[in-house]
């Protein structure tokens, strides 16, 4: 225990609130302030809070360009800069929109059911791969593919958001420390070959977060969109063999939603301006696996879900998915939503030949409250697990000796995680299974009061949930901390950082 | 693969492959390559017999077909003619992957203001000026005076921000202003972005204190920031720099640099606490390098409480934010689902950009400097040398395993008349049809913009060019070719071979006898004798496989037999033109009075000045020829009806 108190002194527990290690560091900072590394330019410190934020020299390009890619969302942006300049959906098709359309066949009846087998083919088709950059099946990932997505979006990155040149940055990648090889190759191959930059550094992501809190340990929870990762810092070293990771994220979510729609909802045709519903012909209602499109649920899920303070307990261990329901039905204190969206799109370049018309979708409240369960349950059907029981497990595998410093200091990130009330829940759902389950009750039981969020700790959600690995990325590239740097001259000797390759031990 | 139809379409391949430089790596071994998997092409078995065919597929089958036309690739390496560029040195299509662009000039797109570059990057990419941009709907806002406001205050400040496209207004967030002029600078104040910008800097001042404090040495400082491996090379590495790179697991970092990975060994930059704890030394420098002992944030932005309460018992969509919109206005508001707390964002710069070849650094675009203007000081353009192709004619539905036609028009941009050579692999991966080319060879006219409107006062008939008037002629020429395609579906029994199918290539007396039945023809036929020269030119010319020819309009016939039903049928297309070169260097001039068009006969190969068949007074010209692929999709393919 003793030696647990020296790590806890040495971290410098918060709730501590010793004075001892802070006046050290300002007398230190104190005698040190008088000289300024080559690195920065004694200006720098000066414009910091200029109103426009004008960062390092006007002209200069010695600020990396940051780029976080994930695989629903780009974000890119300058380092020095406190947000990045755009942050870029991945979602949306490029050129081509695949839309189920009519087969041609003479007779109009057989035409008809055909036409609902190809709307129902092309949508399981799009739920299988998704509109994403990548997806986790990372043996289909087609490399040509790839690249010229990637291209593609880097060219708008680079031309129209940042308009900077290339071949004059370095280029700062977050690096998800479970980022598929062949996708981080292919990043460093367009970037170097299509926009020939001079040099990439790589930093891993869950370090790079954690310094947006100010601190370089704790648990950094990942919540983006293909999976969960809970990963273990101690001194912003990523212990990646301690990682614990999920397919439970905004995909998963997304698609448990659009699940709950499919068999909850129907779809009321609205009377169009102008008209009389009932002098006009009725429309023929579009059947709801053609309304539900993914960009439809994922305005859903970004507008109306949110997670439910109340924790689902259930009498029998092994509630049936009826049950469920109808517990989730009876208890909800959510309104139903009315949620209009016309048909065809307007966007669809197809809908200026068809009439348009706006029907009504009622979204229940109790799945916009409880849609979100399966993050905090996972799937058994599907086995994953949910997120609380993926940071449990991620404590237990971690160093008996860490684990206070981290279950003090969880940090949670990703696009996903900023449903509303998802932070208060994950506390709420952690300490029940701390408390409940036996599995983690026995080893971790102690912890249960202790679990604390590093953003309550501190600069709350000041950088929100999604970008703050960006920020971290942007905050080390202005630190001009030297990363282990590829240049483009030595890539083809230098091997791209990657922790499954054997080291030299 | 099974996908949904596409529309149909003509896409032209751009032969780069920029991305691909280190392909070799990245390609799993064993897995061949698309192209090795490919047949080499095309003899002329199938082709039509005539001799410039067979020049033409000869000189094709040094080449393979790029790209598989079933694959996805396919959707990004073929490209309409209007978004690609021609390099005039590669005599190449060149797309918007393989040219190299630089930024030529900034401006706002709103009030078209030439920003220069120093302001550009301190103004983060946004107009500096009076431009905002709706938080709803993106558009750009107007300033508006209203005197007539009620309250004292509001009178105070008559401007406002309005969007003319959804109403919002500035007024409704309470935002208003006394000066008509400097919205920015007005706004700025109000601006409430300004808590992450001093948080990041109260970040990035406390790492570096951090780091300056863990400076071990005088020498450790100077090289430090100076590079990257000079701080690697530098045994003095403190545990928290080395703790900052990149390191994962156990191996910490070695494995990021496994040449100069020494650094990362050393015992301070060991994971492990215990190891850590256990070492007097690197227990003293955890404690003085931690930053969480120090780092106090100066601002704090809560998790907001409201937005759960408003969610529940929300009823509808008003005045709930969407992704885009949260996206859009930057770091505070990214939590914020109200739309009514967002602000008007300040409209992102453009910039005008030159591009330049890949391959020879020639410029292909450069653009006025001017914001204002449109035009063009460089622009090499695809538009202004390759032939356009369209689809003329295209059944509605293709039928597998039968035999049926559709017309291609080649319209030539250039100011000299051109050879156009087709050709059709014979065999390749991906085929979904055989594809019959009528016309191999044919001549399209040059462009010339009085011809296109004046009626042709001496139409000489000699085949290949005479220029024929279409009107009164599309309906015979549509009697033709349906005549034929209604035979071609009222034969039954197997299905039609290549090369001896009745109607395939149309001989005159093949093409007689379904068209001469045809009523249309008929009606045609009782019209003048001038429509009765016509209409025998035109079937003359479409015994050639050349359906109609215009100005500089050459439309020609090509026959399509699907082998199996697919939702799109899409073939590629070799295309050869002559490109002319006009005036190239004055080392011509004394060539001048016989350099001229090119003849018909100009071969594909040729890079000399032609002087067949002379017109006086032409500049100096050279012709060469250039090739590129085609992929056409023709549209759907569907079972033939059991007969």
């Amino acid at each position: 225990m003793s030696f647990l108190n020296r790590l806890r002194s040495a971290i410098g527990d918060p709730s501590e609130a010793t004075t001892g290690p802070v006046t050290g560091l300002t007398s230190r900072l104190g005698s040190t302030s008088a000289y300024s590394p080559s690195g920065f330019s004694p200006a720098t410190a000066g414009l910091g809070s200029s109103s426009v934020g004008r960062r390092f020299s006007v002209y200069g390009t010695e600020d990396r360009v940051v780029l976080d890619i994930g695989s629903h969302a780009l974000r890119c942006g300058f380092s020095g800069e406190p947000h990045p300049r755009q942050v870029i959906p991945l979602y949306h098709d490029l050129r081509w929109n695949p839309r189920p359309a009519l087969p041609f066949t003479a007779d109009p009846q057989t035409a008809r059911a055909a036409a609902a087998v190809v709307a129902s083919e092309v949508f399981d088709q799009r739920r299988e791969t998704g509109q994403a950059l990548y997806s986790l099946r990372i043996h289909e990932l087609d490399p040509d593919r790839l690249r010229h997505l990637l291209a593609h979006y880097l060219r708008r990155v680079f031309s129209e958001v940042l308009m900077t040149d290339p071949k004059l940055r370095k280029v700062l990648i977050c690096d998800a420390p479970l980022c598929p090889l062949p996708l981080k190759r292919a990043v460093a191959e367009v970037l170097f070959a299509q926009f020939e930059v001079s040099a990439l550094v790589y930093f891993p992501t869950p370090s790079l977060a954690l310094l947006t809190a100010g601190t370089t340990n704790g648990l950094v929870i990942d919540c983006g969109h293909l999976e969960t990762t809970v990963v273990p810092v101690f001194e912003s070293h990523a212990l990646i063999h301690h990682t614990r990771t999920t397919p439970v994220a905004g995909r998963a979510l997304g698609i448990h939603l659009q699940d709950l729609l499919l068999t909850h909802t129907t779809l009321t045709a609205l009377p169009t301006d102008g008209t009389d519903i009932d002098s006009a012909l009725t429309p023929v209602l579009p059947s709801l696996e053609e309304v539900l499109t993914e960009a439809v649920v994922e305005d859903i899920k970004t507008r109306l879900l949110f997670a439910s303070p109340v924790h689902a307990g259930f009498a029998e261990t092994n509630p049936s998915a009826d049950d469920r329901t109808r517990w989730y039905r009876d208890t909800t204190t959510a309104a139903d939503t009315t949620y209009t969206l016309t048909h065809p799109s307007p966007t669809d370049s197809t809908s200026t030949t068809l009439p348009r018309q706006r029907y009504a979708l009622v979204v229940p409240g109790w799945i916009r409250e409880r849609a979100a369960e399966i993050l905090f349950r996972g799937d058994e059907e599907q086995d994953m697990a949910g997120i609380p029981n993926t940071i449990l497990d991620a404590l237990l595998r971690a160093p008996i000796d860490l684990r206070q410093l981290l279950s003090t200091s969880l940090l949670i990130v990703g696009g996903t995680a900023m449903l509303p009330n998802f932070a208060a829940r994950l506390h709420l759902e952690l300490q029940h299974l701390l408390l409940h389950q036996p599995r983690y009750r026995s080893a971790l039981r102690h912890l249960a009061e202790h679990l604390e969020f590093l953003d309550d700790k501190t600069n709350g959600q000041l950088f929100s949930r999604n970008l703050r690995v960006w920020v971290g990325g942007s905050l080390m590239g202005s630190l001009r901390c030297p990363g282990a740097e590829i240049s483009r001259t030595d890539f083809n000797e230098q091997p791209l950082p990657d922790w499954t390759a054997p080291g030299e031990v | 693969m099974t996908a949904a139809p596409l529309p149909v379409f003509v896409q032209y391949h751009c032969p780069c492959h920029p991305l691909v430089q280190a392909e070799h790596e990245l390609r799993p071994a064993g897995e061949p390559t698309p192209d090795e998997t490919e047949a080499p092409t095309a003899t002329s078995e199938d082709g039509p017999a005539d001799n410039e065919a067979e020049a033409a597929i000869d000189g094709l089958s040094a080449d393979v077909v790029p790209v598989n036309p079933t694959s996805d690739v396919l959707v990004y390496q073929t490209h309409a003619l209007c978004s690609l560029y021609f390099c005039e040195d590669c005599l190449q299509i060149r797309c918007g992957q393989c040219v190299l662009e630089e930024i030529t000039g900034y401006y706002c797109p709103n009030c078209l203001f030439e920003v220069p570059s120093a302001s550009v990057k301190a103004e983060k990419n946004q107009c500096a000026r009076n431009c905002f941009e709706c938080p709803c709907c993106f558009h750009s806002l107007t300033v508006v005076e209203d005197p007539t406001a009620p309250t004292e205050s509001a009178r105070a400040q008559p401007f406002y921000l309005n969007c003319a496209f959804c109403r919002w207004s500035s007024r409704e967030i309470g935002v208003a202003f006394e000066k008509q002029t400097g919205l920015a600078a007005q706004l700025q104040k109000r601006d409430q972005a300004q808590a992450p910008l001093k948080e990041f800097d109260h970040l990035r001042e406390h790492f570096e204190a951090v780091l300056r404090a863990n400076q071990p040495s005088a020498t450790g400082n100077n090289s430090y920031g100076s590079s990257a491996t000079g701080m690697l090379g530098s045994p003095h590495t403190s545990s928290f720099l080395s703790s900052l790179r990149p390191a994962y697991g156990t191996r910490a970092g070695s494995v990021y640099s496994p040449a100069r990975g020494s650094v990362l060994s050393s015992p301070a930059s060991v994971h492990s606490p215990g190891s850590y704890l256990n070492s007097p030394d690197t227990a003293a420098t955890v404690s003085s390098v931690t930053p969480s002992a120090a780092y106090q944030a100066l601002h704090r932005a809560p998790e907001p409480e409201a937005v759960v309460g408003d969610l529940m018992a929300r009823t509808d969509l008003r005045d709930l934010a969407t992704r885009e919109q949260r996206d859009r206005q930057g770091p505070t508001a990214t939590t914020s689902y109200a739309l009514s707390k967002h602000w008007p964002r300040r409209i992102a710069l453009r910039s005008k950009r030159a591009k330049r070849c890949r391959d020879c650094r020639h410029i292909l675009i450069k653009p006025e400097p001017k914001a204002q203007a449109t035009r063009f000081k460089i622009k090499f353009i695809a538009m202004n040398f390759v032939p356009n192709v369209t689809i003329v004619r295209n059944p509605v539905v293709y039928y597998s395993n039968r035999p049926t036609r559709f017309v291609l028009r080649f319209v030539n941009p250039q100011y000299h008349a051109t050879q156009v050579t087709l050709a059709v692999p014979d065999d390749y991966a991906g085929r979904a049809a055989r594809i019959t080319v009528m016309a191999p060879a044919f001549q399209v006219g040059a462009y010339n913009d009085i011809w296109e409107y004046e009626a042709h006062p001496d139409e000489d008939e000699s085949d290949e060019e005479g220029d024929v008037d279409d009107d009164g002629n599309y309906s015979a020429n549509d009697m033709a070719l349906d005549g034929e395609a209604d035979d071609g579906s009222d034969v039954t029994g197997p299905p039609l071979d290549y090369g001896d199918g009745p109607h395939l290539i149309p001989s005159p007396s093949g093409a007689d006898g379904p068209v001469a039945n045809t009523p249309g023809y008929i009606t045609a036929a009782a019209a003048s004798a001038v429509a009765l020269r016509k209409r025998r030119q035109r079937r003359r010319l479409l015994t050639q496989g050349i359906y109609e020819r215009k100005a500089n309009e050459t439309a020609v016939v090509l026959e399509a037999t699907p082998l199996g039903p697919i939702s799109n049928l899409i073939f590629p297309l070799h295309v050869t033109f002559d490109y002319v070169l006009e005036g190239l260097s004055d080392d011509y001039d004394d060539e001048a009075e016989e350099g001229d068009k090119v003849s018909k006969g100009g071969t594909p190969d040729t890079s000399t000045p032609d002087a067949t068949e002379g017109e006086v007074g032409k500049p100096t010209t050279t012709t060469q020829a250039c090739s590129f692929w085609l992929y056409i999709n023709l549209g759907q393919v569907v079972d033939s009806p059991a007969s």
